[in-house]
C-alpha cells in the first residue's frame, strides 16, 4: 500500500520505518525542525503536524523553512498578537488547522483573508455551527477578493462530481483511510485519528504492505453501504453525495448537516459557473 | 473615501450630535465576517483609505485588532474619536501602532470646550491621557453649535500635546426630523465672524484652519478669504457625498441624512457604485434648491464649483421643513434607481 503514515515524533517507531511518505506528529513547535530532521533519514516527509494551543503564542521559527507544517491550533488569539508573525507564516509552506468552533472560524476567514492557508477541521464528535460554516465556505469559493486556500471547501469542490461519486475531501483533514493511515507510538495502526484514540485498531507497521491491512481499508470505503442498509435517515438524504453520512454516527436525525452540505453543493456549482464564466488564460 | 461604523455607541452626549439616530439603536458593533467583506469590498473597488467612525469607534470590543487588521490588508486610516478610552485599551492601542509611519494612521479627535459643553473631569483626563501617547497623530477638530463658540482652548491642546497643526473645523448641521443643537443657515454669518477673531490664535500657533462641508464662500469676506489662503494654501467650500457603513452593512450619505434612501450595501456591486448613487441622490436634491441662500441658483461660484451653495443636508432639512411631500418624492424617484 502507498499509504502515508501519521506518526508521532517517535525515534524508536520511525527507525522501525523506512521508505514510507510520513507526517510526524509532534506537539510543541520547537520540535518540528528536529522531527522534519529525523522523518527525513530514512523515509520521505509529507508534513509535520504540530498540534498546540494558540496561534498567539508560536514563534515562526526560521528553521521551518523547506518543511510542510500542518499547525493545528485550538484558536488564532486576538489579531493584533498575529499580525507581526503574519510575514513569516505567509512566508513558510504551512497551513493553520482550526476547529469549528465559532471563533476559530472567523480566525480562519481572517487568516485566509491576510494569505495565510487554513483547514477547518470538520468534526463529526463536535458541535457544529453549520450556518457559520456555509458563511465560510461562501467565503472560501465565492469570495470577490482573492485569499489563502481554505479547507477542506477546495478539496470538497475540486473532488465534486455533480451526478458521480466524487473525491473523498476527508484527505484534506487526514482522514482518508486510502491516504493517511495512522500510527502509535507501539507501531499499532488505526483507520483515523479518532480510532487511534480511541485505541481501536486495524494492525502493525509490519503488515503495511499485507493483503489484510488493505482489505480492512476497503471495507472502511465501503462502511457507507451499510447505512443504506439500515434504511439510516442518510440513506434518504439528498446531500449523500457530497457528505456520505460522515456526520451520521450517534444521530436520530439530520442535525442541520443536510442542510450545510445541501448549501455547499450549491455553493460549488456556483463557483463553477463563474470560473467557467471567467476562465483563467491558457497557452 | 468609506466612513466604517464599528459601534452606534459612545460614552459622550454631545448636544450637537449627528448621529443620535444611530446611537438610539440597540447597541451594534461591526462583526469581523463584515470587516472583511468590507475590506475584500473596498480593495476590490481599488479603494484603499477608510475613516473608522462610530459612535465611538474605540468601544469596539475588537477595535485595536480591527484597526490591526484593515492596516494589516494595506489600507491608509483615520479614526474619528473622542479620545476617551479606558487606561487598559489605550494602552495597547498605543503600544500596535507606535512603529507605524504617521502617514498610514491618523486620528481626527473631536474636542468640545468644557467651558462651553458638559464635560465630566474624568473625560478631560483620558482625554489627554490619549493625547500624550497618540497627540502627534491626532488632528484636532471641533464642531460649531453655537455662535459663540470658544476655540482658544484647542491651541493650548496643540502645543502642549504636539498635535497636528491642522484644526478640521465643521458647523453642526439640523438633522432632519432631530433636537440636536445646530447652527441654522441665518447664523452662519455670525459663525464665520466668530471664527475670524480667531485669527491671531491661529497665525501664532501656525494652526491652519481646514473646513468640513457647508461652508458657503460668500459670507467670507475677500480679507478674511486671503488670510485663509495665505495661511492654510486653499479655502474648500464644498460639500461631497460622505458613504457611511453601519455595523449592520447598511449605507447612506453622511449622517444628517442617514434616514435618506438607507440601502443595503450587498444592493452594490462596487464602492464605486455606491459613491455614484448618492452622488446623484445630492444632485436630484439641488437640482430641487441650488444652495441655502436664494442667491445660490444664480451664483458663479456654484456654476464653477468653487462652492457647493452650503452642505446637502441643510438644503433636506429646509426640504423637510417646507416641503416635506416632494422630498418624499424625491426619495422614491431615487429608491426606484438601481445602483449601476
Ligand atoms: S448530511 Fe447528515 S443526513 Fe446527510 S448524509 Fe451527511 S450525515 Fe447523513
Ligand atoms: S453658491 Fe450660494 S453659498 Fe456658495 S457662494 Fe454662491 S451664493 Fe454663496
Amino acid at each position: 500500500m502507498n499509504t502515508r503514515l501519521v506518526c508521532p515524533n517517535d525515534a524508536a517507531l520511525i527507525g522501525r520505518l523506512a521508505r514510507r511518505a510520513l507526517c510526524v506528529r509532534v506537539t510543541a513547535p520547537q520540535d518540528i525542525a528536529a522531527a522534519a530532521a529525523l522523518a527525513r533519514r530514512h523515509n520521505s516527509l509529507v508534513c509535520v503536524i504540530c498540534e498546540t494551543a494558540s496561534l498567539e503564542d508560536i514563534e515562526v521559527s526560521g528553521d521551518w523553512q523547506g518543511i510542510p507544517i500542518a499547525l493545528a491550533v485550538a484558536r488564532t488569539g486576538p489579531f493584533r498578537r498575529l499580525a507581526a508573525k503574519l510575514k513569516g507564516l505567509r512566508a513558510l509552506n504551512l497551513r493553520v488547522y482550526l476547529p469549528c468552533t465559532t471563533d476559530a472560524l472567523v480566525g480562519a476567514r481572517l487568516l485566509a483573508s491576510v494569505g495565510v492557508p487554513v483547514c477547518v477541521t470538520l468534526d463529526p464528535a463536535a458541535a457544529m455551527d453549520w450556518e457559520a460554516l456555509a458563511d465560510l465556505m461562501t467565503y472560501a469559493l465565492l469570495n470577490i477578493a482573492r485569499h489563502a486556500p481554505i479547507e477542506p471547501f477546495q478539496t470538497m469542490a475540486d473532488g465534486w462530481r455533480p451526478a458521480e461519486r466524487g473525491e473523498d475531501w476527508g484527505r484534506a483533514l487526514f482522514d482518508d483511510p486510502e491516504r493517511y493511515l495512522h500510527v502509535a507510538a507501539s507501531g499499532a495502526v488505526a483507520l483515523s485519528a479518532r480510532e487511534l484514540a480511541a485505541g481501536e485498531f486495524v494492525g502493525d507497521v509490519c503488515e503495511l504492505d499485507s493483503p489484510r491491512l488493505k482489505q480492512r481499508v476497503d471495507e472502511r470505503k465501503e462502511r457507507w453501504r451499510e447505512l443504506f442498509l439500515e434504511n439510516h435517515f442518510c440513506a434518504r438524504c439528498p446531500s449523500w453525495r457530497l457528505c456520505r453520512g460522515r456526520f451520521s454516527a450517534g444521530k436520530t436525525e439530520p442535525d442541520g448537516c443536510a442542510e450545510f452540505f445541501g448549501e455547499a453543493a450549491e455553493i460549488i456549482e456556483r463557483a463553477r459557473a463563474k470560473s467557467a464564466r471567467s476562465p483563467t488564460w491558457q497557452a | 473615501m468609506a466612513n466604517i461604523l464599528l459601534t452606534n455607541k459612545c460614552v459622550r452626549a454631545c448636544p450637537y450630535c449627528f448621529a443620535g439616530q444611530e446611537m438610539a439603536q440597540a447597541s451594534a458593533f461591526l462583526s469581523w465576517e463584515n470587516v472583511v467583506y468590507l475590506a475584500d469590498f473596498l480593495l476590490a473597488s481599488a479603494h484603499s483609505r477608510v475613516s473608522l467612525l462610530g459612535g465611538e469607534p474605540t468601544l469596539h470590543p475588537q477595535f485595536t485588532d480591527i484597526l490591526v487588521y484593515l492596516l494589516e490588508r494595506g489600507f491608509t486610516v483615520t479614526v474619528f474619536t473622542s479620545g476617551i478610552m479606558s487606561k487598559t485599551a489605550l494602552t495597547e492601542l498605543a503600544a500596535h501602532v507606535a512603529a507605524l509611519p504617521p502617514e498610514r494612521l491618523n486620528f481626527v479627535c473631536n474636542l468640545n470646550n468644557p467651558a462651553q459643553t458638559d464635560t465630566l473631569k474624568s473625560e478631560t483626563h483620558k482625554l489627554h491621557d490619549f493625547l500624550a501617547a497618540l497627540g502627534p497623530r491626532t488632528m484636532p477638530a471641533f464642531n460649531i453649535y453655537r455662535s459663540d463658540f470658544d476655540i482658544g482652548f484647542i491651541f493650548e491642546l496643540v502645543a502642549r500635546f504636539a498635535m497636528k497643526k491642522r484644526l478640521r473645523l465643521g458647523i453642526a448641521h439640523p438633522i432632519p426630523g432631530a433636537a440636536n443643537e445646530a447652527i441654522t443657515v441665518a447664523d452662519i454669518g455670525a459663525v464665520i465672524e466668530r471664527l475670524c477673531s480667531f485669527r491671531a490664535a491661529f497665525e501664532q500657533s501656525r494652526v491652519r484652519p481646514s473646513f468640513d462641508c457647508g461652508f458657503p464662500l460668500c459670507r467670507i469676506t475677500d480679507a478674511e478669504l486671503g488670510w485663509l489662503v495665505r495661511l492654510t494654501g486653499r479655502a474648500d467650500f464644498k460639500c461631497t457625498p460622505a458613504i457611511d457603513i453601519t455595523p449592520d452593512m447598511q449605507v447612506y450619505c453622511c449622517f444628517p441624512l442617514s434616514s435618506l434612501n438607507r440601502r443595503s450595501i450587498y444592493d452594490f456591486d462596487s464602492f464605486n457604485a455606491v459613491v455614484a448613487y448618492y452622488r446623484s441622490l445630492q444632485e436630484r436634491i439641488r437640482g430641487d434648491i441650488a444652495g441655502i441662500y436664494a442667491e445660490c441658483g444664480a451664483c458663479v461660484h456654484r456654476a464653477e464649483r468653487t462652492c457647493a451653495g452650503g452642505g446637502v443636508c441643510q438644503l433636506v432639512n429646509r426640504l423637510t421643513n417646507e416641503n416635506p411631500a416632494r422630498l418624499r418624492t424625491i426619495e422614491n424617484e431615487h429608491q426606484a434607481c438601481l445602483p449601476q
